[in-house]
């Protein structure tokens, strides 16, 4: 008992109201989960069960971010209740979803900076001279993969508007050499991540043998 | 008669005296004899204390065998005990050790006059020592093949000690007595589920209280019929159940397969009252009951009270105001098809006095709450986007509810409170929530229909006018596409984002038609000369069919599903292109209601189940009924 006396109701249907917001909240999980497909293949996306951190046992130099909370909230009046102002939903719905896709962006963002920063993995573009010259120091320091069959999938590369009409055309005056470069290095990145695939998959007793 | 002999021996011939056990069989016997506690006969009940033997078997004998139906017989003994050759004895005044036999009381010259006399019930409660003994001489006078059988007279037996054990006690009495007393006089809690005490309950509870003075008693039961009547429980009626509890026991059903049922449906009708309340399930489960005692009026018109008694008590145990209301309206309801009998139909303006007295208590809790915060008609429960659907209900819901009260009472008095309250409560909700009144579920039809029309009828037409007007442009802005009356919760957020845009398509599944609430607008546009301006919108609902229910007999309104009547359909567009073509085309003759009481109930049997509107009351209160109970009503 907390003390608090409850409050009469008039024709009142609690279970239809809680019905109603499940549903709300299940259709807005639906538009999230679209709009984070964005960033993460849903391929990619995993999900915990119980409460408590990721850890890789067998794996200690994973990166583990830890966990972080994604928080929105929106109101409406009782004023525009019994107004009955319909355009309070898609508003909620907008600004739900806008709140946490920023939110989403953020933590990304964020966890990407801190796993490059504890591998040193970090790229000064003004250090470089050059959008050009940051690029081919990026592509010298990163690690390319490569998924089961061989296919090495490129880097993605998330900037910002200005940033990125600077980036392209910065990128086609670039040099011959440093082009050339550019894609000597991406052979060779594009040759030793199907390397480390092959040498992962030789791990295997007899990979790919069914018979 | 129930008849009670009292045995305490203190003074003894030939052994050891003892203290307390007069002092204890008196005070069992004062006990018992008390209306509120045992009700045993005071006349033909004995206190004997410290008798020879003969006064004790003449006492008997004369008790037993003279008193006439002899339904419940309690023998109480506290003194010496003693098992001599496998046989217990209880020890008076002149018995002797060495010949038990001749000189004690045995159990076996109990059931001699027992099996005689046959009383219903048996209750022996022995505070002896080495009392457990007679467990043995029981097992040889009870005759097996006669256990369980029906009409097998009941023995329960409770014995404070164990064979081989001592009865202690204190100056102020035995150990086993005070604990018996203790629970028969409600100091210590066994149950409050049941009217009556049963002894073996007793025995199994100071069972546990005189294990820490290391006696075992004995307790013995053979109670296979018949309720349990040693004593009153004085702890029953301290729960809320309690009039449900002996509504049950007291149910006139005569095989026990059906009174079973009638337990289960009645607690589950009770259960649910003040939780989840669906009316058709208890309407359906009511008349079930109802159903069983059609047979004799005064039974039936007795149940109805009980139930209503019962169930009001329940009701208003629910957060929801109007629940009590709704429970009386349910009851009434289901009382449709026995009004012909004057009893029933007394019965039946009963509950709906009392149902417009809930009504109204409902709708001045509310006033109260609205002085205070405006948003009082807000769930307290689901404030936020679902208010935006469940609102716009629940107003026509208070309201039609109120305009009901106005209708259904007896009460001049009451009529005329009703009247003012509902004129106060439609003036505030056109003044503070005229964004709310608008039509957004089918079910809203039988509430708005009937407080247009009683708006209308009590000179209300501003109000009136307003309303129909509010609620026709809100039709007209989604082209008569209301939501399904039998919408589930998860879907109710697809329609509100169609009704905000209700140009968009694939929402088909969720509308209903035909409607009903435009046919009440239409109805009521003519009584308040809104045909022209309806006119001029009706295009916007180009190709919307709605109709009108009209039963062939108002006493099957209270029915889930009417069988027969007309379904009556128009469309806008195919056969409506005016107000008045709806007028002409309406038929010419429909059925009434028999009675005013049978007129109250169709009112109230159409707000409880939302599917049907009581026409020949809104044609009435428009000024266009015929029939002289609906023409009554409009007075």
């Amino acid at each position: 008992m907390d003390g608090k006396e409850k409050r009469r109701s008039y024709f009142d249907e609690p279970e239809a109201s809680r019905e109603f917001h499940s549903s709300f909240y299940k259709f807005l999980d639906a538009l999230y989960k679209r709009s984070v497909g964005q960033y993460i293949p849903s391929q990619n996306l995993q999900s915990l069960k119980h409460g408590g951190e990721f850890s890789h046992p067998g794996a200690p130099q994973a990166f583990i971010s830890g966990m972080r909370e994604h928080r929105t909230e929106f109101s409406i009046k009782h004023q525009q209740i019994i107004d009955h102002d319909l355009s309070v939903i898609p508003k909620a719905i907008e600004s739900v979803l806008d709140q946490m896709r920023k939110s989403f962006a953020q933590t990304m963002y964020s966890t990407i900076s801190d796993s490059c920063e504890l591998s040193g993995n970090v790229v000064d573009a003004k250090a470089e001279g050059s959008a050009p010259a940051a690029f081919l120091k990026m592509l010298e320091t990163i690690e390319f993969t490569a998924d089961k069959d061989g296919n090495v999938r490129l880097p993605q590369m998330h900037m910002g508007p200005v940033a990125f009409e600077t980036f392209i055309a910065q990128m086609k005056e670039i040099p011959p050499d440093m082009e050339a470069r550019i894609e000597a290095i991406k052979a060779e990145k594009i040759k030793k991540a199907q390397e480390t695939e092959e040498s992962r998959k030789a791990r295997f007793l007899r990979y790919g043998d069914s018979e | 008669m129930r008849v009670l002999i009292a045995i305490g021996c203190d003074a003894y011939q030939h052994v050891g005296p003892l203290n307390g056990a007069e002092r204890d069989a008196r005070r069992m016997f004062e006990c018992l004899v008390r209306e509120e506690v045992g009700d045993y006969d005071m006349a033909s009940s004995r206190l004997l204390l410290s008798p020879t033997i003969n006064e004790v078997r003449e006492c008997i004998q004369e008790t037993l065998l003279s008193a006439p139906n002899v339904e419940a017989f309690t023998f109480f003994f506290a003194g010496h005990g003693h098992v001599s050759s496998s046989s217990f004895y209880m020890l008076v005044k002149d018995s002797r050790c060495g010949s038990l036999s001749m000189s004690g009381f045995s159990l076996a010259d109990l059931f001699k006059c027992l099996n005689e006399a046959r009383p219903n019930q048996t209750n022996i409660i022995i505070d002896a020592c080495e009392s457990g003994g007679l467990i043995t001489d029981l097992s040889m006078l009870l005759k097996p093949e006669l256990l369980g059988d029906a009409g097998t007279p009941s023995v329960t037996l409770v014995a404070t000690a164990g064979k081989d054990q001592t009865a202690g006690e204190t100056p102020s009495g035995g150990f086993g007595t005070s604990a018996i007393l203790d629970c028969i006089e409600g100091k210590d809690f066994i149950q409050d589920s049941n009217s009556a005490l049963d002894l073996v309950e007793i025995g199994r509870r100071i069972s546990v209280h005189l294990a820490k003075f290391d006696q075992n008693p004995i307790v013995w039961g053979l109670n296979l019929y018949g309720p349990p009547s040693f004593c009153r429980n004085p702890r029953y009626g301290s729960d809320s159940t309690a009039p449900l509890r002996s509504l049950i026991q007291e149910w006139p059903s005569a095989d026990e397969e059906s009174a079973g049922l009638t337990q289960k449906n009645l607690w589950s009708l009770y259960n649910a009252l003040h939780t989840e309340w669906e009316p058709e399930k208890f309407s359906s489960a009511t008349k079930e009951l109802l159903e069983s005692c059609k047979q004799d009026s005064a039974v039936l018109s007795g149940l109805i009270y009980r139930l209503a008694t019962t169930f009001s008590v329940r009701a208003q145990e629910s957060d929801d105001m109007y629940r009590p209301c709704q429970v009386s309206a349910a009851l009434a309801s289901c009382l449709i098809p026995y009004t012909s009998d004057a009893e029933i139909a007394q019965r039946t303006q009963d509950l709906m006095d009392q149902c417009c007295a809930e009504i109204m208590n409902a709708t001045e809790s509310l006033f109260e709450e609205l002085q205070l915060s405006k948003y009082a008609i807000l769930s307290p429960s689901g404030i936020g986007m679902s208010e935006l659907y469940y609102l716009p209900i629940r107003i026509s819901k208070i309201l039609g509810w109120s305009a009901a009260s106005t209708l259904i009472s007896s009460n001049d008095e009451q009529n005329a409170q009703a009247k003012d309250q509902f004129t106060r409560l439609l003036q505030f909700v056109l003044e503070n929530y005229p964004n709310s009144v608008l039509a957004i579920n089918d079910v809203q039809a039988p509430y708005w229909g009937l407080v247009i029309a009683r708006a209308v009828s009590l000179g209300l037409m501003d109000e009136a006018e307003l309303l129909a007007s509010l609620l026709f442009m809100s039709i007209t802005d989604c082209a008569g596409r209301l939501c399904r009356c039998d919408l589930s919760a998860d879907k109710v957020l697809n329609y509100l984002l169609f009704r905000n845009n209700p140009q968009q398509e694939g929402f088909d599944d969720l509308i209903e038609r035909p409607i009903e609430l435009l046919t009440v607008l239409l109805k009521a546009a003519t009584a308040l000369n809104l045909n022209e301006t309806f006119d001029e919108s009706l295009w916007k609902l180009d190709g919307v069919s709605f109709l009108a229910y009209l039963p062939s007999d108002y006493k099957s309104f209270g029915d889930r599903v009417m069988h027969g009547g007309n379904n009556y359909v128009w469309a806008i567009g195919y056969d409506v292109f005016r107000v008045d073509d709806l007028e002409r085309y309406w038929p010419s003759s429909v059925g009434t209601p028999q009675s005013l009481i049978d007129a109250r109930l169709a009112i109230i049997s159409s707000l409880l189940f939302p599917d049907r509107v009581a026409w020949f009351c809104i044609d009435a209160l428009l000024g266009k009924g015929s029939s002289s109970p609906a023409n009554e009503l409009a007075k």
